[in-house]
């Protein structure tokens, strides 16, 4: 779904709309829509033949046709915000998964997007690095920036969303507040999805005797 | 007559230095224009418009099917049959050079092209970047490093195949050789001289090749 909202893929029904105007007329100017809609990635796709401050500035300087050294400003500003401007002129091989998704993150904020898409952004990461990005998230949900993330942290969901839609094979099963979808799941898909996570929790320690 | 072999390898120099201008010229001419066709090439493969692969399809097998040789024919003795308009012999041998080599090169800037994560696409075209942005900025730059060692190898078959370029009538090098020996039939000598020529310019080629694959692979 994530896809349709900026146009990589073409939606086959509905309708889709970007503050009143409708976005699914074949007359939309995707480029003009995807500077408002950024995107980050499951895997990152920084581009590896540039330093990090030339993955940020590629959309102001070469899209947005901006000052340069404004947009230099915004960057280090960015970067220093999720704590890697040290970073800035390494190349993306030279990070870890969890500092490149943090600095994708920032090259789609340096369009000064008005909605931000997260596709799964910490699904190929290390559990340890999942936190740094989810804290940059959540910054930027704090200061009330409109997000839709993919996502399989239940938790982190429920902690930051205002709304939970539900989705199975393209479809919208639910859509709700968090508190409501996670305690009293109205459908039954819902409710035995959440049932798997709570298998997990209420595991026992340890197994009492090992299978063979 | 020169009395000694090395005698009128210096005597023939001047002769054989304007042949060699000649073969270098055509390659020159048609490495420049296989190249720019090329990327073309690549690029409009990698658009993902049926049509056009089509097209592109058709013009690749032409190429591939028929050989150089019979092209340089088609195009200088047909065109003025054809068409009505008849080609200087070099440039004829430029153009059919140039179109089979952009074909080759070309094949490889789909593949290198083709090799590249789909996700660095989508996030230039997430970015806003336009069809020729994305392509200049984000994909041909990183393609470049696996496309230049097999392209440099295109580049040598295409210096060895403008000697074809004899039988349209253009006196290149291996023409001056050969006036060269039916007056002094010393053929193993000026052969031989050929045979370094042609050495000196691929060699450098393929080795520069070779060391660019190995230092790329290992970075």
């Amino acid at each position: 779904m994530l896809r349709c909202l900026n146009g990589l893929e073409t939606a086959h029904g509905g309708s889709l709309k970007l503050e009143g105007r409708e976005l699914l007329d074949p007359k939309t100017d995707w480029r003009e829509v995807r500077q408002q809609v950024g995107m980050v990635f499951q895997s990152y796709h920084l581009f590896g033949h540039m330093t990090v401050l030339d993955n940020l500035l590629l959309g102001p300087l070469k899209v947005q046709k901006r000052q340069r050294a404004e947009a230099v400003a915004q960057a280090e500003a960015l970067l220093a915000r999720v704590g890697l401007l040290d970073k800035r002129d390494a190349y993306p091989r030279q990070l870890s998964g969890g500092q490149q998704q943090r600095i994708a993150i920032v090259r789609s904020l340096c369009m000064n997007p008005r909605v931000m898409l997260f596709d799964e952004v910490t699904a190929a990461l290390d559990p340890e690095m999942v936190k740094e990005v989810l804290q940059v998230i959540q910054g930027l949900a704090r200061d009330g920036m409109t997000l839709l993330i993919v996502t399989h942290e239940m938790a982190f969901a429920r902690a930051v969303a205002d709304r939970i839609v539900f989705m199975e094979a393209g479809r919208i099963l639910e859509q709700r507040s968090p508190e409501s979808f996670f305690t009293n799941p109205q459908t039954a898909r819902a409710q035995q999805f959440l049932e798997k996570f709570s298998y997990v929790e209420s595991l026992p320690e340890k197994p009492q005797k090992e299978l063979i | 007559m020169a009395s000694s072999g090395l005698e009128l390898l210096l005597v023939s120099l001047p002769q054989l230095g304007k042949g060699a201008a000649q073969t270098l010229a055509i390659s020159g001419l048609g490495i420049l224009f296989a190249t720019l066709g090329g990327v073309l090439y690549g690029v409009l493969a990698t658009l993902g418009k049926h049509g056009v692969n089509i097209v592109l399809r058709i013009y690749l097998e032409l190429f591939r099917a028929i050989p150089v040789l019979v092209w340089l024919y088609l195009l200088f003795f047909g065109l003025p049959i054809f068409l009505g308009v008849s080609l200087p012999s070099f440039w004829c041998a430029v153009l059919v050079l140039a179109l089979w080599g952009a074909s080759e090169v070309g094949e490889v800037v789909r593949g290198a092209l083709l090799s590249l994560p789909r996700g660095q696409r989508e996030a230039g075209l997430s970015i806003g970047l336009s069809g020729w942005q994305l392509y200049g900025y984000v994909l041909l730059p990183q393609a470049l490093k696996r496309m230049t060692p097999p392209t440099i190898n295109v580049y040598t078959r295409i210096i060895k195949t403008s000697s074809l370029a004899v039988l349209i009538g253009v006196v290149d090098v291996i023409k001056v050789g050969q006036q060269i020996i039916e007056r002094t039939y010393e053929s193993v000598l000026i052969y031989g001289a050929l045979f370094l020529f042609f050495f000196f310019i691929c060699y450098p080629l393929s080795a520069a090749s070779r060391a660019l694959e190995r230092r790329w692979t290992h970075a």
